[in-house]
């Protein structure tokens, strides 16, 4: 396809333009003897010394005596700002900290039974849903009686069941959507979520 | 070495002077004798491709890779072509046409000097970019795609484009 596409190309010119297709395709001009072997050399030069004009430039900038009277008060404005703002931060900060651990909750002083309820329920909008089911419930009950960690019983629990199905992965995306989009304060619930 | 390469080489490698070097020497000869097409004096020509490769320099650690570096050159040797042709007017200089250094044209044959000066005095008749499109599909004989690629018009543009300036070179080299 592409030589008859040139060739076709070749024709057209000879139609229009027959003196112009006649012309042996030569540059008028002439460079200098040994321009193109120079040429690499003096624009590698020409970079460094560019590259050496900037650095002047941005550092006689800097320390000019117009440029420090000029730095010295909006410097000291800005750490103003940045103090100010700092200020706002920590005092928010504090009060949002007082209301997560408001929110904490101590396992210590929950029964098993009310550990239970809270781990199994959950709401999404308005459906109540488990994630535990019952007999993964009745592990973590013999595990709570044994007194083993809570991380120790998932780690468990997610070797007994390492594949999940589509259905699985759609809840727990559900799930996951869900947590991240509620601010799930809960201790138990961010827990809960890791595992997911 | 490819494009790809060397454009690997000079973000990756140790010594990216190096790499750059190659990628100035494979397009050096290419870019003068465009650029040289738009701005017609070799002094001038030679400002312009030092800028060229200077600006080159600057950009090619952000250069993205599935882009074409030709094209990419193309590109800023166009632009810095015009912006230099734009400060010459406004400075009011007029431009100053190869002078033919001796010995380049055979001398048993002086119709053939007369016929290329004529030649280029039709080319510099162009507008700018008519020049530009021309210089590509005439002396390059880049393909339109390829052309299309360097300069960011559609290759309908171009063909209309060259189709033109062919034309008014025609007539231009017919006249008396």
């Amino acid at each position: 396809m592409a030589p008859k596409e040139k060739y076709s190309e070749k024709e057209e010119l000879e139609k229009l333009a027959p003196t112009l297709f006649s012309i042996e395709k030569k540059h008028l001009g002439k460079t200098p003897d040994g321009y193109f072997d120079e040429l690499p050399i003096r624009i590698q030069d020409a970079v460094a010394e560019n590259e050496k004009r900037l650095w002047t430039r941005v550092t006689s900038l800097l320390f000019n005596k117009r440029s420090i009277s000029f730095a010295i008060p909006m410097i000291a404005v800005f750490f103003g700002i940045y103090w100010g703002i700092t200020q706002f931060k920590d005092q928010n900060m504090t009060a949002s900290n007082d209301i997560y651990e408001s929110d904490f909750i101590d396992v210590e002083e929950l029964t098993v039974s009310e550990i239970i309820d809270e781990l199994t329920a959950f709401t999404i909008e308005e459906e109540e849903v488990s994630l535990l089911d019952s007999k993964n419930e009745k592990d973590l009950l013999a595990a709570l009686d044994n007194d083993i960690f809570f991380d120790d019983f998932f780690e468990e629990v997610d070797k007994k069941s390492p594949s999940t199905t589509k259905e699985d992965v759609m809840e727990f995306e559900d799930l996951e959507n869900y947590f991240t989009s509620n601010a799930f304060d809960l201790d138990i619930g961010i827990e809960l979520n890791e595992q997911l | 070495m490819t494009d790809e390469e060397l454009v690997q080489l000079f973000k990756n490698g140790d010594n990216p002077n190096y790499a750059f070097n190659l990628i100035v020497r494979k397009y050096q000869e290419r870019l003068y004798w465009m650029i040289n097409r738009m701005v017609q004096n070799h002094d001038d020509t030679d400002d312009v491709i030092q800028n060229v490769f200077i600006k080159a320099w600057k950009a090619l650690p952000k250069f993205r890779e599935d882009a074409n570096l030709y094209s990419w050159l193309y590109r800023i040797a166009t632009n810095e072509s015009i912006t230099f042709i734009n400060k010459r007017k406004k400075r009011g200089h007029t431009s100053e046409v190869n002078e033919m250094l001796p010995g380049s044209i055979n001398a048993n044959d002086p119709t053939e000097s007369e016929i290329l000066e004529k030649l280029e005095a039709a080319i510099a008749t162009l507008p700018e970019k008519q020049r530009l499109v021309f210089h590509l599909k005439y002396y390059e004989e880049k393909k339109y795609s390829e052309i299309s690629e360097a300069l960011g018009t559609s290759v309908g543009s171009l063909k209309a484009s060259y189709h033109h300036a062919v034309k008014k070179i025609e007539q231009f080299l017919t006249e008396d």
